[in-house]
């Protein structure tokens, strides 16, 4: 490939390419500088800061960070990020995973399916803001403000949609003969969709994990509402107050700015091809 | 198929002494049929559930709520008609927020489009740094709005001004959207830009090369080839950044908390605002309806416009 277009391109579009490939790379390192000054402030001492911002720090100076963990509670807040993102992703898997195959193998009801397929996909395009007065009214009465049940059944709802849109798709691709099979065999319908279609959908499992992962550990709108109190908060929540007072370490503050996207990231390297995989796959069918 | 049900026999009992006329083996079957579709039932309850109790019941006690004068905390609220909503159309207040959504989402969805497909060109070629590109431009979509805004505060007012002179984007009426946007394309670009990547490797390369043998140059070939074969990406991903535009709230809530001079609140905000803040909640929801219904026909307006504009190959 690469010799076919040598002797095709004449010098001007070489030129071009590496032209656009310098430019390409320019961009990239203008994208990654932000996270650049975020670490390296974390780093610095405040006279450091002061001198340069975009300076390597002078010496590895921790102390920033052991001030971080503790000024932002740093450990509790990571436990309630934990707690809420795992049990929510959990059940959202369930949940999803059941209807998506039920929805996609309609061929008895079809209209009931249809439609509530229909309802998830219109759930989707409904913003937070709408349903936040009444969510939050509903909340209040059954006391589940402040609570990380309350908190996780929203989260939950307003993921299903795309979760399950996600399974959906997958399973069309499934050849039903897979299930039929199973039934025949004398499975009912939960044993055979545990041990049958369960392993078969891991793929698009490990997508809608990892998408879901992600989303519900940077989730914003319903941990405001539900989530206020200190000894509740997740990694956003505390990071919202901590960075909301006035802030007099910034270098302390960045300290723990990178302390919390050090999860995040491990996170999303290993499972980024899931990720774009679930993002291009939605875009695709949508 | 109903007619599973309706079809089969029915037991008719005569005159009480007769045995019940029934073939054993249909009614078996019928209960086989009937217990499958209750499982069937099963499988989808936990997520209509969910959906319910988080969507689509607060969606239907919202409109509820937008008839009623309820403050936002005490338990009894008056029944008020519609003026809630004459008040929306009435109370110059509500301009604001509308100018300041609009203007963000026509600038966040222009330039993340344009930005994002610039990316995806550049990085559909065969270069060295390929993988590390493609990873540099996803990578801020996994940071959280509060972190994002967190670090793009500091680099608008510190390095900015320290670096290149220039004022605080975020500090001024006139450049806070600007600002908002650059921090918005800053977290979302990556998105957008893999949508057009993946919509770019599905053009059959013989497509380009037969046009470069009939002399199209390299501009020509991208208007008269590339971008028509793209259509369907640009449906998405425009449709999903006005979208995205309009429910905006947490960037300029946590960056600018709707500063300066309420010069980026935008709607969802305001709604957050008469629930929390001004204590009127009915009317938050009377607008919430509205802007629901406003999202609705926006994104159905513009995804049909541009289906209609899609090459099929």
């Amino acid at each position: 490939m690469a010799e076919h277009n040598k002797k095709k391109t004449p010098i001007s579009g070489r030129c071009w390419n590496i032209f656009v490939s310098l430019l390409t790379i320019l961009a990239a390192l203008v994208f990654l500088s932000p996270l650049y000054i975020c670490v390296v402030q974390g780093f610095k001492t405040p006279l450091e800061t002061a001198e340069s911002i975009l300076s390597l720090p002078s010496r590895i100076n921790l102390e920033n960070f052991s001030d971080a963990i503790e000024t932002t509670n740093f450990f509790v807040s990571l436990r309630n990020s934990i707690i809420v993102t795992v049990i929510s992703v959990l059940i959202i898997i369930f949940c999803s995973s059941l209807a998506g195959f039920v929805i996609a193998r309609n061929n008895t009801r079809q209209k009931f399916y249809r439609g509530i397929e229909l309802l998830l996909l219109a759930g989707l395009t409904i913003p937070f803001q709408i349903v936040l007065i009444p969510v939050y009214k509903t909340m209040m009465s059954l006391s589940l403000l402040n609570t990380f049940a309350g908190a996780i059944m929203l989260i939950v709802g307003n993921s299903v949609p795309y979760a399950t849109f996600l399974y959906v798709g997958f399973v069309k691709t499934i050849p039903r003969e897979l299930d039929e099979a199973a039934t025949i065999d004398g499975c009912n319908m939960f044993t055979m969709f545990r041990k049958v279609i369960f392993p078969v959908l891991k793929p698009i499992t490990a997508t809608v994990a990892s998408l879901e992962m992600l989303w519900t550990w940077n989730e914003f709108n319903v941990s405001l509402i539900v989530l206020q109190k200190k000894s509740l908060r997740t990694i956003p929540m505390q990071q919202f107050y901590f960075f909301g007072q006035h802030v007099s370490n910034m270098n302390g503050a960045f300290a723990a700015a990178t302390l919390s996207m050090i999860p995040v990231f491990l996170f999303f390297l290993v499972t980024q091809k899931y990720i774009a995989g679930g993002i291009t796959e939605g875009a695709v069918k949508g | 198929m109903r007619s599973a049900f309706v079809g089969d026999a029915v037991p008719v009992v005569r005159d009480g002494s007769q045995e019940i006329v029934m073939d054993d083996k249909k009614m078996q079957k019928r209960k086989r049929i009937i217990r499958h579709e209750l499982t069937k039932f099963l499988f989808v309850v936990p997520v209509l559930c969910f959906f319910s109790f988080s969507i689509l019941i607060p969606f239907l006690s919202g409109i509820e709520i937008s008839f009623t004068n309820w403050d936002g905390f005490s338990a009894e609220k008056d029944f008020v008609g519609l003026k809630n909503y004459i008040n929306f159309f009435t109370n110059p207040s509500v301009l604001r927020p509308i100018k300041n959504t609009v203007i963000y989402t026509i600038l966040t969805t222009v330039l993340g489009n344009l930005t994002s497909l610039l990316f995806a060109l550049g990085i559909n070629r065969n270069f060295k740094g390929r993988a590390f590109c493609r990873m540099a431009f996803f990578l801020p979509t996994a940071i959280s709005m509060v972190l994002a805004s967190f670090i793009w505060k500091y680099i608008f007012r510190d390095l900015f001004s320290q670096m290149f002179g220039i004022k605080n984007l975020l500090g001024q009426t006139s450049t806070v959207l600007l600002g908002l946007t650059l921090i918005h394309m800053w977290i979302d670009v990556g998105i957008n830009m893999l949508v057009y990547l993946s919509s770019l490797q599905t053009i059959p390369k013989e497509l380009l090369e037969s046009a470069e043998i009939d002399g199209a140059g390299y501009w020509k070939r991208f208007f008269k080839v590339t971008l028509p074969m793209i259509v369907p990406a640009f449906t998405t991903c425009i449709t999903l950044s006005i979208t995205f535009g309009l429910k905006e709230f947490a960037l300029p809530f946590t960056a600018t908390q709707g500063g300066p001079m309420d010069a980026s609140v935008t709607i969802g905000m305001y709604i957050y605002n008469n629930l929390m803040s001004y204590k009127r909640a009915g009317y938050g929801q009377a607008v919430a309806i509205i802007f629901a219904v406003a999202i609705v026909l926006i994104s159905g307006f513009v995804s049909g416009t541009l289906r209609k504009k899609e090459v099929e190959f």
